[in-house]
């Protein structure tokens, strides 16, 4: 659709974005027209999606980005404008929808299952390969088709049979007959896999060239099992139970299959019935994608790290100040997180604000040149001209201290009721210190694989928690957090919140001294800490500790401290 | 209905002809209304943001018949400022008297405190604890003694919200003063009938508001508080033709990140899909009258 002119003075009246009609465009809000932050964005969307489908999906990146366990998405469909037009975006949310179900479907698993199973020759399990995959691939659709997610398979589905059409070469191939297969049984009106092939191509039309000849009675067995996909398996309740029918659904057909196509070629890359006849294509598409994804590739970092920063190695910047260097264990940085449940306790809160106010420093704002409120001494001479001589004062109250709160979430703390009662009591006290210092941080640290982990708890408005597990390195972490804080203001307030003496690394006696040196208050607070628990940290801390036995105490134990640090 | 002067500045509110309210509220306002005509009588009305406090102040003004005035709490930092300050007249500084004065004087006058847990100063509220107690009088240099009138009703109104939850931490002193009244948000039912009665939207258009609003209120990840007053901010948009999408949108305060998962929760859950097209116009007198 082109724009229309207007006929007198030639002002464009109306711009028609190609491209930007999809179902995506229902939701997607965050965007960038800067090639890096958009793909960042869309890949923070396809996780939102992927979490939809289930918890089991792992991380979903695009390729050539570091993964662990997850879905590696080739990103070369949407990659060249930007932001990603809707119908591109549908597109590449398919394509995560059908690969978050085969990881929560365990398809991988049934496949190599199957074939120990079968026991194939290369050359037959080469073909059982790509049967298995489409036959996974009309499953997913299925399982999408009954929700919203079926239109953004159907797009995806539609994009890659027009993509891998390009590359068929004569018929018969397996790949054809199953990409065929694929647009009848995963329709979404249910329709089409009912019914005798039919081929209403071009070619199709000249009996030499027609493809039902090769297909139609493949595609008969094919289309057999998908009402029992599309029906029986979604009903089954278990996933092994759901895998082993399927895996049983399409063994029961393969022999059939097989016979049918045993001396077809695979695909145009067949190594054991093409050789190498059409290699030079293959090596053409492989250049085209590698120049893309070699761009991909160079952003990797840069992704990642807009997503969220990447996890800081502290271990040798504590090493550099204990003196007993040995001791000190590893200490990395962590954003695995998840979002928690806001759990102020509003009583409290109120309780905190007014002692953070009694420490807190009064800026006085005015605002002058008023017609009426109170008569402003310095604006006198303006009582004749304009009568503009009155002001208005307010009081604003911020604390100048870097504030950083750290929570110790190890072990010891991972009893339900005591871990919800830190929650409750850190996310109120960060709250209330937020109020005074929009600067304050919040920390927490645990133990995992025998590293300590620093995690950040709030963000953007954010709670988010950990699991409290591991051994306690109080040391480390004070250090690590110290490290955090910028000394450009008054003395920085470092709150440590813990259960229980450090009984791991490289212990707190050089924390205190490096915290003292750098000019860091810091500050302990004992939570349930059993009597042995309570002699221990009043060894470690000395007069930097108070006990908390009851929530209600905490606003006098905090004036109590920051008292404390006032004068020393 | 118009809004019917009073003999002052001040004046008795419509009537809001689908303001709906629980049975219980409706006999305490009764009640409040009959010890009223003793004496001057202090309500405090806590609720969730959006709930309807307000308007039920209004709404009590306009049935029973008495004028209204409504005074922002919030923006009070010191004693004395809700009934004047100095201003200049002729070259000369002169006490200007604010509404307040004039209302609390006012006999059946409605007196609307708005947001009386946010003074910016605490000690801001405290010319009002005499006129809230049994005493009923004030004292001013400025304007003598000022005596509440009969059949005055405080109405006082704080949110329930981030900071705030029941009425346990109002000042004590100002909190004795009062009989309490805690309203929560309409039942569904009710709320869809608000809805098309007070935006004129169909039955259908009010159903999808009502499904999408209690998906966002019950997704615990989005922890979303979508209050009454949101719902017939949606409900409104869709009545001059906007669609489910563009309506919420729209409404809800929210950052991009946050409303994109909102908008993909309602369109996984609910299956809410709207093809969206991409289009720029031009934006002129000329256009629109094309249109």
């Amino acid at each position: 659709m082109n724009p229309r002119i207007h006929a007198n003075d030639n002002i464009i009246e109306r711009f028609y974005i190609p491209g930007g009609d999809g179902y995506s465009a229902f939701w997607r809000r965050d965007k960038s027209p800067i090639e890096v932050l958009e793909l960042s964005k869309v890949l923070v969307s396809l996780r939102k999606i992927s979490s939809h489908i289930g918890r089991n999906v792992g991380t979903v990146v695009w390729s050539g980005m570091e993964l662990k366990d997850g879905i590696a998405l080739d990103p070369t469909p949407i990659m060249g404008k930007y932001p990603v037009p809707a119908f591109k975006t549908d597109i590449m949310v398919g394509r995560t929808i059908q690969l978050s179900y085969e990881k929560t479907e365990w398809s991988e698993r049934y496949k190599q299952l199957s074939l120990s199973q079968l026991d194939l020759p290369d050359n037959y399990a080469y073909k059982f390969n790509l049967f298995f995959d489409m036959c996974e691939k009309v499953y997913t659709d299925l399982l999408a088709n009954v929700s919203v997610l079926g239109n953004y398979t159907e797009k995806a589905r539609l994009w890659e049979i027009k993509e891998k059409r390009k590359t068929f070469i004569n018929p018969p191939t397996d790949i054809e007959l199953y990409h065929l297969w694929w647009d009848m049984a995963a329709d979404r009106k249910g329709l089409k896999y009912k019914e005798e092939y039919v081929d209403r191509s071009v070619g199709g039309l000249l009996e030499r060239t027609n493809l039902e000849k090769f297909y139609k009675k493949p595609l008969r067995m094919l289309n057999s099992i998908v009402d029992r996909l599309r029906y029986e398996c979604p009903r089954i309740a278990g996933v092994s139970e759901r895998g082993s029918f399927r895996k049983e659904l399409y063994l029961s057909i393969w022999p059939g299959i097989l016979e049918q196509i045993r001396f077809w070629p695979t695909d145009r890359s067949d190594p054991f019935l093409l050789a190498d006849k059409y290699q030079d294509d293959i090596e053409k598409d492989d250049k085209k994608k590698k120049a893309v994804k070699a761009t991909l590739i160079s952003y990797a970092d840069t992704i990642e790290k807009t997503i969220r920063k990447k996890a800081a190695d502290y271990t040798e910047k504590v090493r550099s100040n204990v003196k007993n260097v040995d001791d000190v264990v590893r200490i990395k940085g962590n954003d695995v997180i998840m979002r928690v449940k806001n759990k102020v306790d509003k009583k409290l809160l109120h309780n905190l604000q007014f002692i953070l106010k009694s420490v807190a420093h009064r800026k006085t704002v005015y605002s002058r040149g008023l017609k009426s409120g109170k008569i402003d001494r310095r604006r006198l001479y303006r009582a004749s001209t304009t009568g503009t001589v009155f002001n208005h004062k307010k009081d604003l109250f911020r604390m100048v201290n870097n504030i950083v709160l750290l929570l110790d979430a190890t072990g010891s703390m991972a009893e339900p009721n005591k871990w919800n009662q830190s929650e409750i009591l850190i996310q109120t006290l960060f709250t209330a210190l937020v109020n005074y210092n929009p600067n304050a941080r919040l920390f927490a640290y645990n133990e995992v694989k025998n590293i300590c982990h620093l995690t950040e708890l709030y963000m953007n408005g954010i709670f988010y928690t950990v699991l409290p597990h591991g051994q306690t390195a109080s040391g480390e972490a004070i250090i690590a957090t110290a490290l955090k804080l910028k000394s450009t203001q008054k003395k920085p307030l470092l709150i440590h919140i813990t259960d229980g003496a450090s009984n791991w690394g490289c212990g707190v006696v050089d924390a205190i001294k490096f915290c003292a040196k750098r000019k860091i208050n810091l500050l302990t607070l004992g939570v349930g800490c059993s009597p042995g628990a309570k002699d221990a940290l009043k060894k470690e801390y000395g007069n930097l500790l108070q006990f908390l036995d009851k929530t209600d105490d905490l606003p006098h134990l905090l004036r109590k401290l920051l008292n404390y640090s006032k004068w020393n | 209905m118009k809004e019917k002067p009073t003999t002052s500045d001040l004046i008795i509110p419509r009537e809001d002809p689908y303001y709906y309210s629980s049975k219980e509220t409706i006999s305490v306002l009764d009640k409040i209304y009959s010890i009223s005509q003793r004496h001057p009588v202090n309500v405090l009305v806590a609720g969730r943001q959006g709930c309807g406090k307000s308007s039920l102040v209004k709404q009590y003004a306009a049935v029973y018949d008495k004028p209204l005035a409504t005074f922002q709490v919030g923006i009070l930092s010191e004693p004395g400022q809700l009934f004047g300050e100095y201003a200049l007249e002729g070259g000369e500084t002169k006490y200007k008297q604010f509404l307040f004065p004039q209302a609390l004087q006012t006999p059946g006058c409605v007196i609307h405190l708005e947001e009386i847990n946010r003074p910016e100063n605490p000690k801001a509220l405290n010319m009002l604890f005499s006129l809230l107690s049994d005493d009923r009088q004030v004292w001013m240099d400025e304007l003598g003694t000022l005596n509440v009138a009969d059949g005055v009703v405080f109405f006082a109104t704080l949110n329930e919200g981030e900071d705030f939850i029941g009425t346990e931490l109002l000042d004590p002193a100002l909190r004795d003063r009062f009989y309490i009244l805690l309203m929560d948000y309409l039942p569904n039912e009710v709320e869809r009938e608000v809805l098309i009665k007070k935006t004129g939207i169909s039955d259908e258009d009010a159903d999808q508001i009502i499904e999408s609003i209690n998906t966002l209120r019950g997704n615990s990840e989005l922890s979303m508080e979508v209050s009454t007053r949101t719902a017939l901010m949606i409900g409104e948009m869709m009545a001059v033709g906007a669609s489910l999408r563009e309506a919420i949108v729209t409404s809800l305060q929210t950052d991009n990140e946050t409303l994109e998962s909102i908008l993909l929760s309602l369109h996984i859950e609910k299956g809410y899909k709207e093809m969206g097209k991409s289009e720029y116009l031009l934006l002129t007198k000329e256009m629109l009258l094309k249109k």
